[in-house]
Formats: C-alpha cells, structure tokens, sequence
C-alpha cells in the first residue's frame, strides 16, 4: 500500500503536478492554468466565468438560451464523472460531459 | 359570458404555476421539479363579464422548441390561438427570461408581459426602468409577486383588456 502511495507521488510529480493527501486519499492537484480550459475539468464549488462556446451553430444557439453568454458567471455544483451540474442565472443546468468540453471558462 | 382563454408560458421556476394558482385559486403543489409541469393545467376565474379560462404552459426557454415540454408551449400558442399570452418573468433574471419574451411578441401573439417576483429583485438591489422596458417591448408590462398576490388585480385588468380588444378587431 504504501509502496502504490510512493508510485504514486512519482508519478505526479513526473507528471508535474502536485499530490495532495485528504484523509488517505490523494487527489492530484494539476499547476493553475493561465487561460481558459474546458469546463470539463473544473471542479465543483469553483467560481467560473465562461469565455467560449466551441460548438456548432445549434448547440451554441442552445446553451445561449439556457442563459450560458458569454462572459457570465457560473459555478459547479456536481462534477464526478458523468454529466456535470452547473449553477447559472440562479437555474441549475445539467450538461453532458461531450458539452462540457466545449465549453472554456476562466476562473473568476 | 365570454370566455377568454390565457395562456400562461415563461422560463422554469418564473412563477407561472405560482401565478396560475393566484389567478385560478387552484390548490395545486408548486416545487421546483424541473419539468414537472407536463400535464396541462387549465384553471378558471370570473373577472368582470368575462370567464377566463387559464391554461399553465410547461416552462420553456426557447420557442424552438428543443425539449419535448417547449414543442407543447410552441404548439399550443401556435394551434391554440389564445386571446392572450402572460409571459411570466423572473425579474432578478431578465436577460435570460427577456430573450423567450421577444419570441413570443415577434409571433405576434397578443401578449402580456409579467415582471414577477420583483420582491427579489429589490432585494438584489436590481432597479428596473419600467416605461423604458415597456416602451422597448412594445407590450403591456406588469408586476407582481405572486407568492403574495400582488400585482394580481392590475394583471387581470391588463389582460382582459388585451385578451378582450383582440377579439373585438377579430369581428370588426
């Protein structure tokens, strides 16, 4: 066990992240990005600001109805595989994984 | 007695099975189940000379109807024709609930625009220029808080008002 646990640091720190214990688990924590990055990979509870949709005409057109502009401000509610649960606009939005990818968002 | 028929359409959670109570007394329960107004709702009220037969559409977010609750809100002001249309919106979120308020005036439906829940948006601190929006839309503009039943009396006059003057020019 504590030999997996030593693997695994190895393994984050070679892949330049850094490992984080929380109760005997780890979870490895990438570096902060600079830029956007997809949705699909925030985490729940962050404060979020979308930047981009990268989808086509009638997706976009989608999530533009559902409230999801541009510049607005959205958190995660639920993101552990699967779809994810987003709050924005006071509404709660469920996405698929697919389309959480296409959507960049910022850190707020 | 004439009979109106009102339709009520707006996003999820604006408050339209909220209003649809208020206006029909209607004991019904009003949750926050996404999609959960699927049934079609009619409820009735005297108001006036008139009847008024109420009608609480699933909420949409878009008349394109992309999901199968939208198709049934799009169908039934298009097939339906009521005399009036009562877009009810969340106003602590206008820039979302607006954009299904413009699709409904550009169908030319005769339509009645409900700011609701303007408690919270006072709250927020949101402080909204009235005529200016009214003016914009080109629509008869209300408020209320039908949680507590303000606002009711002024809607009911608007909407008979509306719902009454289209059918006049109808047999003019």
């Amino acid at each position: 066990m504590k030999l997996l646990s030593l693997v695994s640091i190895g393994l984050a720190a070679a892949a330049g992240s850094i490992a984080t214990w929380v109760n005997g688990q780890h979870a490895i924590t990438a570096e902060p990005q600079p830029g956007p990055f997809p949705l699909s990979q925030a985490h729940a509870g962050e404060a979020l600001r979308l930047v981009r949709i990268d989808a086509g005409c009638r997706l976009a057109h989608r999530l533009l109805e559902l409230g999801l502009t541009p510049g607005v401000a959205l958190t995660i509610i639920q993101n552990s595989g699967g779809p994810l649960l987003i709050s924005v606009r006071d509404s709660r939005v469920a996405l698929g994984r697919g389309m959480a990818h296409k959507l960049q968002v910022q850190r707020a | 007695m004439k009979t109106l028929r009102v339709a009520l359409v707006g996003n999820p959670n604006a408050g339209k099975s909220t209003l649809f109570n208020a206006l029909t007394g209607a004991q019904q329960h009003v949750g926050n189940w996404p999609g959960k107004t699927v049934a079609k709702k009619v409820g009735f009220r005297t108001y006036g000379d008139y009847r008024l037969e109420v009608v609480d559409l699933p909420g949409a977010y878009s008349l394109s109807a992309y999901t199968f609750e939208e198709l049934i809100t799009r169908n039934y002001i298009l097939d339906e024709r009521p005399d009036v249309v009562v877009v009810v919106i969340d106003a602590a979120n206008l820039e979302r609930n607006l954009y299904l308020a413009v699709q409904v005036l550009e169908l030319g439906a005769p339509t009645v625009i409900v700011l609701n829940m303007m408690d919270a948006a006072t709250a927020r601190g949101y402080r909204i220029d009235l005529d200016g929006l009214a003016e914009a839309l080109q629509a008869p503009l209300v408020t209320t808080v039908a949680r507590q039943g303000q606002g009711l009396d002024r809607l009911l006059e608007m909407l008979t008002a509306v719902a009454a003057q289209q059918i006049d020019s109808d047999y003019a």
